[in-house]
């Protein structure tokens, strides 16, 4: 079914419409929420949270992107989350012990050298760890643009900031990635340096 | 030393963060093209900044190869889930958190009112309250008032403008005053009753400017400041009546001006004597003085507290926005 038709369906209280959205997004708003909380069930959590949101505000949708009005929900959510969470602090160990959740793709999309796939995997834990250290705007920029590819507009209209502030928070959580690997250089494979040549 | 090392450091970080926007911008191709020249060209010369550069590149590409994960279930939602046991609006998107353009207007409002302060100081008050000017007005007073007591003692200039008046005139004022009854006479002003040959005419306008010098003399009387030595009010109006013929009491300020006392051959008050009045005297120039100082401390003060508000306002503001981006 189209998809103004389910969502005009949805506004008109027909939940199984609705449902179908949220089986067609659930992946994307997940992966942004696992980006943002840095866990699983902080993810999971923050991703029912805002389709629940969603389907109760769907009534003032007035158009536009979908996606975008939906993602905004999103990045409520998880600042909510965020600030419930850090009212209530979880110790230090809790938060070193972050499991990689499986992979969405499947096992042949892997490179096939053991070495190689092992480093990827060393360099992707160490990319998840570094976004957790950046400010939430920062981090919400740089998951939107970097991880997920939007453009600056996209990412202006969902988390409602400027260009040139998207702009500002994308360029700082990029150099302080780029800082923080530094630090971590070996997670480069050989012929791939940050420092200067 | 260590506020301007700091500021230092604080210079180099803003600018270190101003290059990797540059470069963050250049990678996403969100430069001009001017931009983008003038950053291609730094490249080709900096082997710091291309390092920079490059280390930006890999962290965009290696994050966008992050893998998408799997969802742990599905978050299809249920009638349950939706009913809230207490009703409450759905979460409508937040607005952005932007306070610092409040203070913006803020800051912007309370610079005009400084710049309105002191443009009222320096082009209103502060002439007014210049010690200079007030100086010279105190001179000119002193001035006046010798001009006033050389006209009073040149009685010539008033029979010589007499005999410019016409002859009718001189004929028949006497003839009138010989017509009028003695009684009545003798209720006219003494101004017209001490009448003699010449300038007739003049005096009904001398004895009418009497009246109102009088009452100029009488507010200046009442404007002097109350600490006013009874010295300087005698000398004045010894200035202004001339000196009485031993016998009679010195006329008051208050009082009527009798043109009998005065010189010989002066039939009345100079126009320059009411000018001496209105001038500013020295009693008057140091009531102004106060006023004035008064209200200059006052827009001293205005002028400082509107410029610390302005100050304070526009550190809040650069702080509020750093924070917010």
């Amino acid at each position: 079914m189209e998809e103004q038709a389910l969502i005009q369906a949805a506004q008109r209280g027909d939940m199984s419409a609705f449902n179908e959205l949220v089986l067609h997004y659930q992946s994307q708003v997940y992966n942004l929420a696992y980006r943002i909380m840095g866990e699983p069930d902080a993810a999971a959590d923050a991703t029912q949270e805002a389709f629940i949101s969603a389907y109760r505000a769907i009534e003032r949708y007035r158009g536009g992107s979908f996606k975008s009005w939906l993602l905004r929900i999103v990045a409520n959510a998880c600042y909510d989350e965020l600030r419930r969470r850090k009212r209530r602090p979880t110790s230090s160990l809790d938060a070193l012990h972050v499991v990689d959740p499986a992979p969405a793709g499947p096992l042949v999309n892997r490179p096939e050298d053991p070495e190689a796939y092992a480093q990827r995997q060393d360099l992707n834990h160490a990319l998840h760890l570094g976004m957790q250290t950046l400010p939430p705007e920062q981090r919400m920029a740089l998951v939107l643009s970097d991880v997920q590819g939007y453009s600056y507009q996209e990412i202006a209209d969902i988390t409602q900031a400027s260009l040139g502030t998207v702009k500002s928070r994308l360029s700082r959580a990029r150099a302080k990635m780029r800082d923080y690997l530094l630090a971590q250089e070996e997670l480069f494979p050989h012929g791939q340096r940050l420092k200067s040549e | 030393m260590k506020l301007m090392f700091e500021a230092d450091e604080k210079r180099g970080q803003l600018e270190e963060e101003r290059i990797d926007e540059l470069l963050s911008a250049y990678l996403d191709g969100m430069l001009t093209a001017d931009e983008q020249a003038q950053l291609e060209a730094r490249l080709e010369r900096d082997p710091a900044l291309r390092a920079r550069l490059q280390g930006l590149r890999l962290t965009v590409r290696s994050l966008a190869a992050l893998p998408q994960v799997a969802v742990p279930r599905n978050f299809i939602l249920s009638p349950a889930m939706v009913k809230d046991k207490t009703p409450r609006p759905a979460p409508r998107p937040r607005a952005p958190r932007r306070s610092w353009p409040i203070f913006g207007w803020a800051t912007a409002i309370a610079t005009l009112l400084l710049v309105f302060v002191v443009a009222g100081d320096v082009f209103l008050v502060a002439p007014a309250a210049r010690p200079e000017l007030k100086e010279a007005a105190v001179e000119v007073a002193p001035d006046m008032e010798q001009e006033t007591l050389s006209v009073a003692q040149a009685p010539t200039g008033v029979p010589d403008i007499a005999q410019e008046m016409p002859e009718e005139a001189e004929e028949a004022a006497p003839a009138m005053m010989a017509e009028a009854p003695r009684d009545e006479r003798e209720d006219l002003p003494p101004a017209t009753v001490a009448m003699g040959g010449g300038g007739e005419p003049l005096e009904p306008e001398l004895s009418a400017a009497a009246p109102r010098e009088e009452t100029e003399q009488a507010a200046a009387c009442e404007e002097a400041p109350a600490g006013e030595s009874v010295t300087d009010t005698v000398q004045i109006e010894k200035q202004v009546f001339g000196t009485p013929e031993p016998g009679t009491a010195i006329p008051r300020m208050a009082a009527r001006p009798t043109p009998e006392k005065t010189d010989e051959g002066d039939t009345g008050p100079h126009p320059l004597q009411e000018q001496a009045a209105t001038v500013a005297s020295p009693e008057r120039a140091g009531a102004e003085a106060v006023t004035d100082e008064g209200m200059s401390v006052w827009l001293r003060l205005a002028e400082g507290g509107l410029a610390l508000l302005v100050v304070a306002l526009a550190v809040t503001t650069w702080v509020i926005r750093r924070r917010e981006v």
